[in-house]
């Protein structure tokens, strides 16, 4: 089949005719029905997250009305909001910076590149954040429960203790699981067509991640702190709880 | 540059046709459709500020509508088999009758390209130039060519033998 037919079936298609609903939407309403690329889908993973942080800072305040003269009580929940804060710029950092990568107006290569450098510079950011929401929600969670239902923080068995930090560690570790997951499902799609338009941009984009990462070091290390102070912190709830 | 809500209209009216292509291309049904097309003028909108006037505006377009599409994350797999494909084309669309058979044979055989592909076979029967392909996706010029002499014998063995 010649060029020229190829193009004449193409030009078949009538571009005035209106197939879709989507045509007649307003501006409002395509934004506010849009759907997930991989950009919105990592975008929306952080919002979300800051969504569910947000709640955690709401639950630790309200155990500092709760449990005020309460000396252990108001030292995790200051502990909390410090480390609530801390985690919560990191991420706001992260989902500003990817805001200003993500841009689709360049080239498909560099618009490709970008988001994965992107992607394997700040995946390790991505998991501990989200993660570190679990002892975020967990922890001042179990203590409004406790309010509730004892007026107090409960004393424990070693038992309770032992579940308690169990759960704890499973909702955190399935959480950073799952995000793992997610994040590596977004490197393979872009591994995918960033090979389909040739070996070179692969290459690229690999030689650009290993000297951005050489950069990144300082920035992992805070958020390696900061995930394990929030252990410290459950383990201080629950101790004190036992106590 | 704002993306009003008067600029946005113009856009819209201006540049269906491409948005509408790319969309249908990238996806097997309707619905798909529909949510690749808002996408692709969400992304047109959002990042309307950042155009360049040194850059066509419909370079800058291709640009946001193909890197949308090609960075779509599929709600479900199954969806994608191209055999499914040709069926969810929009046939209203097609100006002849009688050419509805050779359309869906061609998106049919478009829908077996992989994406990067799907671009490039996009670009050239929408008549933009190899400099201006190789602009857009950020290749060479002579990869372009190379990639496209294979694509073309592809897609033409592939309307032949349907």
């Amino acid at each position: 089949m010649k060029d020229d037919e190829l193009k004449n079936i193409w030009n078949m298609i009538n571009d005035d005719t209106l197939g879709l609903d989507a045509m007649h939407m307003t501006k409002d309403q395509i934004i506010s029905t849009r759907s997930g690329s991989v950009q919105n889908k990592l975008r929306a993973m952080l919002q979300n997250d800051l969504i569910l942080k947000s709640v955690g800072g709401i639950a630790l305040l309200l155990n500092l009305v709760f449990y005020w003269g309460t000396s252990d009580v108001i030292f995790i929940c200051l502990g909390g909001i410090l480390f609530l804060g801390l985690v919560t710029t990191i991420q706001w950092k992260t989902l500003q910076e990817f805001d200003k990568i993500s841009n689709p107006g360049l080239s498909t290569r560099e618009s490709l590149s970008n988001i994965l450098i992107f992607i394997k510079r700040k995946a390790n950011i991505y998991e501990i954040c989200i993660a570190a929401s679990q002892v975020l929600i967990y922890v001042p969670g179990l203590l409004i429960y406790f309010y509730l239902v004892y007026g107090q923080v409960k004393p424990m068995t070693g038992m309770s203790f032992a579940v308690f930090t169990t759960i704890a560690l499973i909702g955190t570790f399935s959480a950073y699981s799952r995000v793992r997951a997610q994040i590596k499902f977004h490197i393979q799609y872009l591994h995918i067509s960033l090979s389909d338009l040739n070996e070179n941009s692969l290459q690229y984009a690999f030689n650009a991640i290993d000297n951005k990462r050489k950069q990144d070091h300082l920035i992992k290390i805070l958020v390696y702190i900061l995930a394990i102070f929030g252990f410290v912190l459950l383990m201080v709830v629950l101790k004190s709880a036992v106590g | 540059m704002k993306c009003d809500k008067k600029t946005f209209a113009e856009i819209l009216d201006k540049h269906k046709g491409i948005i509408r292509k790319v969309s249908m291309l990238y996806t097997n049904n309707r619905e798909d459709q529909e949510d690749l097309f808002q996408e692709i003028c969400f992304q047109i909108c959002k990042s309307y500020n950042t155009f360049r006037d040194e850059a066509q505006f419909s370079t800058w377009l291709y640009r946001v509508a193909l890197n949308t599409a090609i960075s779509q994350v599929r709600k479900n797999k199954q969806k994608t088999a191209s055999e499914t494909f040709y069926e969810n084309i929009h046939y209203a669309s097609v100006r002849n009758e009688d050419s509805e058979g050779q359309v869906q044979q061609m998106f049919k055989a478009i829908s077996k390209l992989n994406r990067i592909d799907k671009a490039l076979i996009l670009l050239w029967l929408e008549e933009k130039n190899y400099e201006e392909i190789a602009d857009i996706l950020g290749i060479s010029k002579s990869n372009v060519s190379v990639k496209l002499v294979r694509i073309k014998r592809n897609l033409s063995e592939t309307i032949n033998g349907l």
